[in-house]
């Protein structure tokens, strides 16, 4: 009797051991699965971020709560959403990074300060020199793009450039599929116009 | 179906400004994303919830508080006036005093109108 009760709890406690184990292979597995998806993205996002957010520094603040949320909250989700799901989140990010500057100037800029706010947004717009730089690096089309109203530029940084669907990429900004054709219509001729080639 | 020229262009100029990442912000970025996936929980977090649980806890406090507090208070008058119905009934030379109040100043009011008269 004593000898089966041994044999029944050492079979308990290994079958324990190896759930205990799988359980941190596949901790581990997923976690590896999540290194190389951030990897891939994370100079994609980041040159996102910078776009719209325009200083480094915020940049980074955008792409690390963006990365915490994504891993916290959607690492179960299949692998096959993840693409989508993490550029929703840093989308979102970058929403709320604008919303809680333009609190933060109406906090303290008052309408008397209205050159100071102007300053502080002239400030957040890329340099004249630094455009003429871009463009001298052979990077004419970036120029270009950062030069396009928000919401044409999100369309060409989501549809053109990370090659999402048109739904996805409504999914993404939160609006119809409709209004990201039309964003993409407009963004795509203002480029060729500015290239000088307007009728392709 | 060929793809458009200046989509081509705008992808390959934006690989180009994703590659062109200098090498100090390239670390942080794998910092971050090694924080990310090793302690995918802030701190910030952390204080969150526990400024929710503290709000919660405050406003049971004040709500039990106002419902114990208002009983107490009118627990307390209905056992003086209580007590003083007690009193009176235990003492029956008092009750008739009171019953007989009327008469006796009426009496009095006569008393000095007889002589006055």
């Amino acid at each position: 009797m004593d000898i089966a009760l041994n044999i029944n709890f050492n079979q308990s406690y290994h079958r324990e051991g190896l759930d205990k184990q799988a359980a941190e292979m596949t901790t581990q597995s997923l976690n590896n699965q999540l290194d190389a998806f951030l990897r891939t993205q994370q100079n994609q996002a980041y040159t996102i971020a910078l776009m719209s957010v325009r200083q480094e520094s915020d940049a980074m603040d955008v792409i690390q709560e963006t990365m915490m949320s994504f891993v916290n909250a959607y690492k179960h989700k299949p692998q096959n959403n993840w693409k989508p799901l993490f550029y929703r989140i840093l989308q979102n990010k970058i929403n709320d990074h604008h919303r809680k500057q333009k609190s933060w100037l109406r906090h303290f800029f008052s309408s008397k300060d209205s050159e100071a706010l102007t300053a502080q947004h002239a400030s957040q717009q890329p340099s004249p020199l630094s455009v003429i730089k871009t463009q001298e690096t052979g990077h004419e089309m970036i120029a270009l793009i950062k030069k396009l109203p928000e919401k044409q530029q999100q369309v060409v940084l989501y549809r053109h450039w990370q090659q999402m669907t048109v739904e996805e990429t409504a999914s993404i900004m939160q609006i119809s599929a409709g209004s990201v054709k039309t964003h993409l219509f407009r963004a795509t001729k203002k480029l060729k116009q500015a290239l000088g080639n307007p009728d392709d | 179906m060929t793809e458009d020229p200046i989509n081509k262009q705008i992808k390959q100029s934006l690989d180009a400004q994703a590659d062109s990442i200098d090498r100090q912000t390239q670390v942080k970025l794998n910092e971050l994303r090694h924080a990310a996936i090793k302690h995918p929980q802030t701190n910030q977090f952390n204080r969150f919830q526990w400024s929710l649980v503290g709000i919660a806890a405050t406003t049971v406090m004040v709500i039990s508080l106002m419902l114990i507090l208002p009983k107490q208070q009118t627990d307390h008058i209905d056992d003086s006036f209580m007590f003083e119905d007690l009193e009176l009934l235990a003492n029956e030379a008092d009750t008739d005093f009171y019953q007989d109040i009327d008469f006796l100043s009426w009496l009095d009011e006569n008393q000095w109108l007889e002589s006055d008269i």
